[in-house]
């Protein structure tokens, strides 16, 4: 079984910091890290691979040349292989674009049976990658997994939680599945693996390697939208004062929670 | 004026009657002070109708130290400014408020100055600078960079007589004996007496002194250039012997590599990894932690710093080479680099002090007579094994619960007792009294890293002779005159 996993590198700091002017987040900070949703992703492929025999897992990322550490990180929890997507055409690439070069990278390395993406990443945060990916591949996805429950022959068994739904589904392969922050905790990555991460290879590709001479329909100018601005909604606080005596005001938040469909 | 900054105590400020030793004090007035003028004000009142005051910084001091036993709560959290970050020819200096925050030191430094940093990294980020230099509190990253009064270059406190000093590092230091004061006073400080070097500066004197000689109100603090990469690597093991064993080779061997160095070498026992797996329920960044294997007995912390990785990387192959001969499974080994990742490690290791606490205040429910019971002993003439076998035969034949972590250099390991009712905790006194009278006879050091404060006076006084107590209360005695600071810290 051939897995493909995607993997963002982000902007490390979750410090982030308001220019009161503009009205827009800055993260001055240089540093970067894997984005913590992806974990969980290559943590679901490694899982399929302890229980299944002959699965290979891929790791694909679309970025900058940096963006080898989250391939190298990938390789220290576990990960077979990397495949770098990188060209100074990408850069501005909005939801489509991205997730359209993604796609042509993952088609044209291998027959992937699956597609694991994370729910979104912290600096993008549309949560649209994994979904687009599948629409360009031409495949179905499934959002909100949170589990891989059992994988056959030409099927894969999962469960979804749709608000505060679970849901089990059995997909046909190959599919994309864009797993949940809570499906699993992301083991941390080997000192072994890690040592031995440096010598594996990394596969680069560039925009020559896509087979599409098209360039209008990568980077800023394949970017059918664009980020204005970013930043903080504004919070809203209800508040409801319940009064009267303890009976009173526990049938009162009974009913509440009931009304939320809480319980 | 003076009555606007002095409340008197009432219920609102109950939670200032307690710090992380859950000991449970007594006040008749409080006060913030926003400005170190407003301190003077407040210390002079204090000097003029005799009222005794206690100095609070985070109150994460597990001693007791900033408890009040009776009179003034000086609370320094509002004296919270960076006040300049600077160069001089003798290096690069933050000069700060006391009632700073360590995280916001560390905010401040990660915005304006990100290519230094203060080495002394008490686990526990919401101390203060003061309270940090009030008892010398020391980081996992000591084993390197060394003792945290390295790092001050300057103080400005207030004394007992209202006066503010300022102590420079290199402008007053101990010969013969002898101290001269710039109030032309003179200090004697016996050093061989009190096991101090012989040239001691004056600012090592305030420094560690629980606030018994003077509120601090601002600190010049050193910084060195931050390392460009470092590395957090959490071996685990299944045997004791194993641990022991690896410790021992590990200590030596000298792994440094250019400029890359061991930074923090530290252990945290099977019943530590216990507490912090109930604690990871409650605490967000540890849920994001997988969970350790119940084989495991043991786990060692050890971080690397350098500038280049591939330097990093040497020594981290070396050590991986000594583990996998101790090591059942060598895939279990958590290895992060980058100062954002090894922020899950280093999390994972401050849930050690962290758990000890929670599972306190769950005994506490049931008997409010108990407080914290931990050591922090260093014993360099015992092995490593020696330290954790006795401690952990004694406390097995008392029939104590104990929790081992700390520092492996310098055996300087944190005992945590736990008793589960009042009678254990009065044997665990006494088991710590053992302990602390047995470490004084090998030459051990017997308060090492989180002070003395109120908690562990009678244990102290106990290790120091008559002459010791008498040169103190003598320094004691011409900073505060009066007694008024910090009544009942080390010395009655
Ligand atoms: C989870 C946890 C982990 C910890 N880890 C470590 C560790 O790794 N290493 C370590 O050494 N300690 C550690 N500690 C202990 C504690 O954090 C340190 O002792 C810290 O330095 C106390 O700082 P604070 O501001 O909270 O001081 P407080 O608790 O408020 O006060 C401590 C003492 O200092 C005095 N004081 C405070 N401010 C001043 C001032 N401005 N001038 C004069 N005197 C003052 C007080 O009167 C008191 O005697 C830990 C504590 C916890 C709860």
């Amino acid at each position: 079984m051939k897995i493909a996993i995607c993997i963002k590198q982000v902007p490390g700091s979750n410090e982030l910091t308001m220019d009161q002017e503009k009205g827009i987040l800055q993260r001055e900070d240089g540093r970067v890290k894997m984005n913590p949703y992806d974990l969980v992703a290559i943590e679901t492929a490694l899982q399929i691979k302890e229980k299944y025999k002959e699965v290979v897992i891929t790791s694909f990322s679309m970025g900058p040349k940096r963006a080898r550490e989250v391939i190298l990180s990938s390789y220290a929890m576990g990960v077979d292989q990397g495949v770098l997507i990188t060209d100074p055409k990408f850069i501005g690439s909005d939801v489509y674009a991205t997730a359209l070069t993604l796609s042509k990278g993952i088609s044209l390395n291998e027959e992937f049976d699956i597609v694991i993406c994370g729910r979104q990443t912290t600096d993008g945060d549309t949560g649209q990658v994994g979904p687009a990916i599948a629409e360009h591949l031409g495949i179905p996805h499934i959002y909100g997994v949170i589990a891989i429950d059992k994988i056959e022959e030409k099927h894969i068994f999962l469960s979804q939680q749709i608000e505060n739904k679970k849901i089990s589904l059995r997909v046909k392969m190959p599919c994309v599945l864009v797993i949940s922050k809570e499906a699993y905790i992301p083991r941390l990555p080997s000192l072994k693996l890690k040592l031995e991460a440096k010598k594996k290879k990394i596969k680069i590709m560039s925009f020559e390697d896509l087979n599409d001479s098209d360039i209008r329909k990568f980077g800023l100018e394949g970017s059918p939208t664009q980020v204005e601005k970013i930043y903080f909604p504004n919070k809203s606080k209800k508040e409801t004062l319940l009064s009267g005596n303890a009976n009173v005001i526990v049938d009162a938040i009974i009913e509440r929670l009931k009304g939320e469909k809480l319980i | 004026m003076v009555s606007e900054l002095i409340k008197p105590f009432d219920t609102r400020y109950e939670e200032y009657l307690r710090d992380e030793s859950k000991m449970d004090g007594k006040a008749s007035g409080i006060s913030f002070p926003r400005t170190k003028e407003e301190v003077v004000t407040i210390v002079n009142q204090m000097i003029n109708t005799s009222t005794s005051i206690t100095v609070q910084g985070g109150k994460t001091g597990i001693c007791g130290g900033a408890v009040p036993s009776e009179g003034h709560i000086l609370n320094l959290s509002y004296l919270n400014k960076v006040i300049d970050s600077f160069e001089t020819e003798n290096g690069r200096f933050v000069k700060v408020e006391a009632g700073l925050m360590l995280s916001e030191l560390h905010k401040y430094l990660n915005k304006v100055d990100k290519t230094y940093f203060w080495p002394p990294d008490p686990t526990e980020d919401s101390a203060t600078i003061g309270g940090i230099l009030a008892t010398n509190a020391q980081g996992i990253c000591r084993y390197f960079y060394g003792d945290t009064k390295q790092y001050v270059e300057e103080i400005k406190l207030i004394d007992g007589y209202g006066k503010e000093r300022i102590i420079r590092r290199g402008e007053r230091i101990v010969n013969e004996h002898k101290c001269l004061l710039e109030s032309g006073g003179t200090l004697v400080v016996d050093t061989a007496l009190l096991k101090l070097p012989q040239d001691i500066d004056l600012i090592d004197i305030y420094l560690g002194s629980e606030g018994m000689y003077g509120i601090i109100v601002e600190a010049t603090l050193k910084l060195i250039a931050r390392p460009k990469e470092v590395w957090g690597i959490s071996f685990f093991f299944e045997e004791q012997e194993n641990i022991f064993g690896f410790v021992e080779a590990f200590m030596h061997t000298s792994y440094n590599e250019d400029e890359a160095v061991v930074a923090a070498v530290e252990y945290l026992d099977k019943s530590t990894l216990k507490h912090i797996h109930v604690l990871k329920k409650d605490v967000t960044k540890l849920r994001e932690l997988p969970d350790v294997d119940e084989k495991f007995v043991g786990m060692v912390y050890i971080e690397l710093h350098g500038n280049q990785e591939e330097h990093i990387e040497i020594i981290a192959e070396k050590i991986m080479e000594l583990a996998s001969h101790f090591q059942e499974d060598d895939t279990s080994t958590w290895a992060l680099s980058g100062f954002e990742e090894i922020e899950k490690l280093r999390a994972f290791r401050h849930a050690a002090p962290e758990s000890m606490n929670r599972a306190l205040d769950q005994v506490k429910l049931l008997d409010s007579r108990i407080i914290k019971l931990a050591t922090d002993i260093a014993m360099e003439n015992m092995t490593f094994k020696e330290l954790v076998t006795k401690y952990q035969q004694t406390a097995l034949e008392k029939g104590i619960n104990i929790a081992i972590h700390g520092h492996v250099a310098g055996n300087q390991l944190h005992v945590d007792l736990l008793p589960e009712n009042y009678e254990e905790y009065i044997t665990g006194k006494k088991l710590v009294k053992d302990w602390v009278i047995c470490a004084v006879k090998r030459g051990g050091q017997a308060f090492s890293e989180y002070g003395v404060g109120k908690i562990k006076k009678a244990l102290y006084q106990l290790s120091l002779s008559e002459e010791e107590l008498g040169n103190m209360r003598h320094i004691k005695k011409v900073f505060d005159t009066n007694g008024i600071l910090n009544p009942g810290n080390m010395l009655d």
